[in-house]
C-alpha cells in the first residue's frame, strides 16, 4: 500500500502512487478531515490522488519527491488549501 | 541515379498525381468509395516505393496518410476538407522530395523533421471533427488569455497554452490525464481546476474525473499535439502565444507565397508609387492573413501598414511581415514559391507509347531500303545509258514521303496530352480559393488534346497567372455574386481543343468581367498611350492593353493584383512559342483568356520573301494573301504609309526600312505586299519578291542574334544557307 495512516494520524503518501490509492485516501481524510497528509516519499501521485486533495482542500506536509509534484501541484494546493496539517513546518530543501 | 531511384521517382509521380486526382474527387464527393479506395491504394503503393528505396522519411510520412485514409475507409474519421488537405500537403511534400531526389541523384537527407511534421499533422487532425478550412483556426481564446495573465511572468517563453478536459470516466480507461500533462515537453505551467464545483468529499466519487488541466510550455503547437497523443482528441490547444511561428506554420503554401511576394515588393519601394506600392502590399498581405483565419497577425499588419504610411517608412510593414512569415524560415519560402516550374526544368523523361516507337522502328527499315535503291540508281548513273532523271525523281519521292513520316513520328514523340498541366490546377484552385476566401470550382475539359511537351510545359505559368487572376479580380465577392444572382460557388472552366495545327486553350470566368474603365484609367495614369489615341480605343483594345509590359506594375499599386507578374509575362511566354493570347471580357457575366498554340512548336510553314537583297521567311499562317499593286495607291498618313483594301485602310511597313537595311531603289510601278493579320490585325508588308513556301524546323535564335528584334528564329535551308524567319508583330511595332 502506497497510501497509509501514520500511527500519528498523518496520511502518508509513498512512492508511485496508482488510481487505486485514490479511494483510501478519500476514506482516511472523510474519517478525519483534521489529519495531515505527507507526501513527502511521493514520487508521483495519479490525477484521482490529487483531485481528492484538491477536493479535501488539504495541504500536503512536503516538498513531495517528484518534481512535477513539487514545481506545479505542491503551489496548487498550496493556493488552495485550508486545512493544514497542524505540525505543518516550512517546506525542506 | 541508379535504376532503383530512377523507377522510384517516375512511379511515384503517377502515384501522386493519381492521389491527387482521387482527393480531390473526393471532396466534391465524399461518399465516393472508390476514389477513396483509389487514393488508398496509391499512398500504400508510395509507402512501398520508398520502403524499396530505403526512404524512411517518406515512408513515415505517407503512413501517416495511409492510416488516416484507411480510418476513413472503416469509418472511424470523418472525410473532412482538414483530412483533404493533409493529404494533399503530404503529397506536395512527396513531390518536393521527389524534385531533390531528381536533381541530386540521391534521396535527401534532412527529410525527417518535414515526415514529422506531416506526421503531426495528422495525429491533430484525427482530434478534430470540425469541417473548418485547413489552416484556419480560432482567435485565441479567453481561457488561454487569462492563462498567459495569470503566468505573465513566464513572458515570451510560454508559446503554447493547453487546456485538458479529460473524459469523466478516463480514470477507468487507465488513464492518468496528470502524467500526459507531467510529460509535456517544455512544462512551464499548470493549473488544474474542477470541470463543476467541487462536491464535499463524502460524496465525491474518486474514479470519476472531475478536472480540468491547463498548461503552458515552451514546446510548439505540433510538439505538444505529438505528446498529447491520442488525449488530443479532449485538449484546446492555443498557439498564439507563439504567433510568430505559429502563422508560419499554419498559413498555406500559397498564402506564403503571396506574403513573400508583398517583401518582394516592399524592396523595390524607391520606385516611383512607393506609398502606393506599399499600401497595396500591406492591405494584401492583412486580407491573406485574414482569410487563413489569423486576424490578431491581420491586425499587426494593418498596424505596421499605418506607421509605414505615417512615417513613409515601409521597413514597418516589411519587418511586420517578416515576422508572421518567420524569417528563418524566408529562404524555405520562396523555395517551394515555385514547385511547379522545378518539375518542369527537372523532369525530363518522357514516357512514350510502345506503338509510336514500333512506327519509327519500321520507319527505319523502310528508310534502310530506300538508302539501297539509291546505291542502286547511283550504280545505274555510272553505267550510263540510263533515263536517271525519271528514276531519281521516284526515289526521291520515296525518301521524301519517309523522311516526312519519320519527322512527324519524332514530334509526336514529343506530344503529351494537356492533362499533365492541367491536373495541377484543380489542386492549386482549391489552395487559391480558401487564401482569397471565394469559394471557386474548376471544371477541366479536353484534357486529352494532345500538344508539343515545350508547349504543354510552358502553359503552366501563364495559365497559373490567368487562373489567379480570375479568381483575384474576376469572382466578384459573395455579396456581389448574390446580388447579381450567380450561384455563391464560382466556376473556372478550363478547356483545351485542337483546331488544325493548333491548340486552343481557354479559361473562362463567372465572374465581372475586366473593368474596362480601370483599364483606361490606370493606361492614362502611367501614360501607356496618348489620352486621344486611349479615347478611339475600341474596348477591346483596351482590354488588350493588360498585356502591355508596364501596366501590370500599375497593377499593384492600384491593389488589383497581388502578384507582381502581369499578363505582359504571359503574352511573352505563350509568343515565345509563336502562341496567341487574347482576353474577351463580358461585364458583370465574366472573362475568357484564350490561348492559341501551335500543336508542334518544331515544324513551322515559311513564305520566302526578298527584301533588300537577302531572304527572309515569315511564317505562313501570319499571311492572309499576297498582291500587286499600284505604287500610287500607297497613302502616306502622318510619317508612315497605308493602303486601302477592300474599303480598308491597312498599316504598310517596308521590311527594308523596317530592319534596317539598304532600299533597292527600282522604279517599278507595282509593290508587291504581302498581307499578314497578327493579333487580330492587319498589316501590309512591302516586299521585293516572293519566293516559294516551305515547311521548316524553327530554332529560336540565341546568342547574339537572341535579342534582336524582329526575328523570330532561324532555320537551315537546303543549300546550307541560314534562313532568319521574321516575327511580324514585332515588325510592325
Amino acid at each position: 500500500m502506497t497510501v497509509r495512516l501514520a500511527q500519528d494520524g498523518t496520511i502518508e503518501l509513498e512512492g508511485v502512487c496508482p488510481i487505486e490509492d485514490a479511494e483510501a485516501l478519500q476514506r482516511y481524510l472523510i474519517a478525519d478531515p483534521q489529519a495531515g497528509v505527507d507526501w513527502r516519499s511521493c514520487a508521483a501521485a495519479h490525477a484521482a490522488l490529487v483531485q481528492i486533495l484538491l477536493a479535501a482542500r488539504s495541504v500536503p506536509r512536503g516538498p513531495p519527491a517528484s518534481d512535477f509534484l513539487r514545481a506545479h501541484i505542491e503551489p496548487l494546493l498550496r493556493s488552495r488549501g485550508g486545512v493544514n496539517h497542524p505540525g505543518d513546518r516550512p517546506a525542506l530543501k | 541515379m541508379n535504376e532503383f531511384i530512377r523507377q522510384f521517382l517516375i512511379e511515384s509521380r503517377e502515384q501522386i498525381e493519381q492521389a491527387t486526382a482521387d482527393l480531390l474527387a473526393m471532396e466534391e464527393t465524399p461518399d465516393d468509395k472508390g476514389r477513396l479506395d483509389n487514393a488508398f491504394r496509391a499512398f500504400h503503393t508510395l509507402k512501398g516505393g520508398a520502403g524499396i528505396v530505403d526512404f524512411t522519411a517518406m515512408a513515415e510520412a505517407v503512413h501517416a496518410a495511409e492510416d488516416a485514409l484507411s480510418d476513413a475507409r472503416s469509418g472511424a474519421r470523418a472525410i473532412t476538407p482538414v483530412l483533404i488537405g493533409d493529404c494533399l500537403r503530404c503529397l506536395d511534400q512527396l513531390a518536393q522530395w521527389l524534385d531533390a531526389t531528381e536533381r541530386t541523384g540521391d534521396l535527401p537527407k534532412d527529410a525527417e523533421a518535414e515526415a514529422r511534421a506531416i506526421v503531426a499533422r495528422f495525429a491533430r487532425s484525427a482530434g478534430e471533427t470540425s469541417a473548418a478550412l485547413p489552416g484556419s483556426r480560432p482567435a485565441p481564446e479567453k481561457w488561454a488569455e487569462k492563462l498567459r495573465e495569470q503566468y505573465a511572468t513566464l513572458g515570451a517563453k510560454a508559446r503554447t497554452a493547453i487546456r485538458y478536459t479529460p473524459d469523466a470516466d478516463c480514470f477507468y480507461q487507465g488513464l492518468d490525464p496528470l502524467a500526459r500533462i507531467a510529460a509535456l515537453p517544455g512544462l512551464l505551467a499548470v493549473n488544474v481546476e474542477p470541470a463543476s464545483s467541487w462536491l464535499p468529499l463524502d460524496t465525491l466519487d474518486p474514479f470519476a474525473c472531475n478536472l480540468v488541466l491547463f498548461a503552458l510550455t515552451t514546446s510548439s503547437r505540433s510538439e505538444v499535439i505529438a505528446s498529447m497523443g491520442e488525449a488530443v482528441n479532449q485538449c484546446d490547444i492555443d498557439g498564439s502565444l507563439d504567433e510568430k511561428r505559429l502563422d508560419g506554420e499554419l498559413l498555406a503554401p500559397a498564402a506564403r507565397e503571396v506574403l513573400a511576394e508583398q517583401l518582394l515588393l516592399l524592396g523595390e519601394t524607391r520606385a516611383h508609387g512607393a506609398p502606393g506600392r506599399v499600401a497595396s502590399a500591406g492591405i494584401v498581405a492583412a486580407n491573406v492573413l485574414r482569410n487563413a483565419g489569423l486576424p490578431a497577425a491581420a491586425n499587426r499588419i494593418a498596424g505596421a501598414l499605418e506607421t509605414a504610411l505615417a512615417g513613409s517608412e515601409p521597413r514597418y510593414l516589411k519587418e511586420a511581415i517578416e515576422t508572421v512569415l518567420g524569417k528563418e524560415s524566408l529562404p524555405e519560402v520562396v523555395a517551394p514559391a515555385s514547385p511547379a516550374t522545378d518539375q518542369q526544368m527537372t523532369r525530363q523523361t518522357l514516357r512514350i507509347d510502345a506503338a509510336r516507337i514500333d512506327a519509327i522502328v519500321n520507319l527505319t527499315g523502310e528508310l534502310t531500303v530506300a538508302k539501297n535503291s539509291i546505291g542502286h540508281v547511283a550504280k545505274l548513273a555510272q553505267e550510263g545509258g540510263h533515263p536517271l532523271a525519271s528514276v531519281l525523281k521516284d526515289r526521291y519521292a520515296t525518301l521524301d514521303r519517309l523522311v516526312s513520316e519519320l519527322q512527324r513520328s519524332v514530334v509526336e514523340m514529343r506530344v503529351v496530352p494537356l492533362r499533365t498541366v492541367f491536373e495541377r490546377f484543380p489542386r492549386m484552385l482549391r489552395e487559391l480559393s480558401a487564401d482569397l476566401g471565394k469559394p471557386a470550382r474548376l471544371v477541366v475539359e479536353g484534357g486529352e488534346t494532345e500538344a508539343d511537351k515545350a508547349v504543354v510545359e510552358m502553359l503552366f505559368e501563364p495559365l497559373l497567372h490567368v487562373i489567379r487572376n480570375a479568381l483575384d479580380h474576376g469572382v466578384e465577392s459573395g455579396s456581389t455574386r448574390a446580388a447579381r444572382h450567380k450561384p455563391a460557388i464560382a466556376t473556372i472552366h478550363m478547356r483545351a481543343g485542337r483546331e488544325g495545327e493548333h491548340v486552343l486553350v481557354e479559361v473562362s470566368d463567372d465572374g465581372g468581367g475586366v473593368d474596362v474603365a480601370r483599364i483606361r484609367q490606370v493606361a492614362l495614369e502611367r501614360n501607356l498611350v496618348d489620352a486621344a489615341i486611349l479615347a478611339a480605343m475600341s474596348e477591346d483594345e483596351v482590354i488588350d492593353m493588360i498585356f502591355e509590359p508596364g501596366f501590370s506594375t500599375a497593377k499593384e499599386v492600384t491593389g488589383l493584383s497581388g502578384r507582381g507578374v502581369g499578363m505582359d509575362a504571359v503574352r511573352t511566354a505563350v509568343r515565345r512559342l509563336a502562341g496567341e493570347v487574347r482576353v474577351e471580357s463580358r461585364a458583370a457575366e465574366g472573362t475568357t483568356v484564350r490561348f492559341t498554340l501551335p500543336y508542334s512548336v518544331m515544324m513551322t510553314r515559311v513564305m520566302i520573301v526578298d527584301a533588300g537583297e537577302q531572304t527572309f521567311g515569315i511564317p505562313l499562317d501570319a499571311v492572309v494573301e499576297t498582291l500587286r499593286i499600284d505604287v500610287d495607291s500607297i497613302a502616306p498618313i502622318g510619317g508612315a504609309h497605308a493602303i486601302v483594301l477592300r474599303n480598308r485602310t491597312i498599316p504598310l511597313v517596308t521590311l527594308a526600312g523596317a530592319l534596317g537595311l539598304p532600299r533597292e531603289e527600282r522604279t517599278t510601278a507595282e509593290a508587291t505586299i504581302v498581307v499578314t493579320k497578327i493579333n487580330g490585325h492587319h498589316g501590309a508588308l512591302r516586299v521585293d519578291r516572293i519566293g516559294e513556301r516551305m515547311e521548316v524546323m524553327l530554332k529560336p535564335l540565341d546568342g547574339l542574334l537572341g535579342g534582336m528584334r524582329g526575328l523570330a528564329g532561324s532555320t537551315l535551308l537546303g543549300d546550307g544557307s541560314v534562313l532568319l524567319i521574321l516575327d511580324l508583330a514585332e515588325v510592325f511595332q
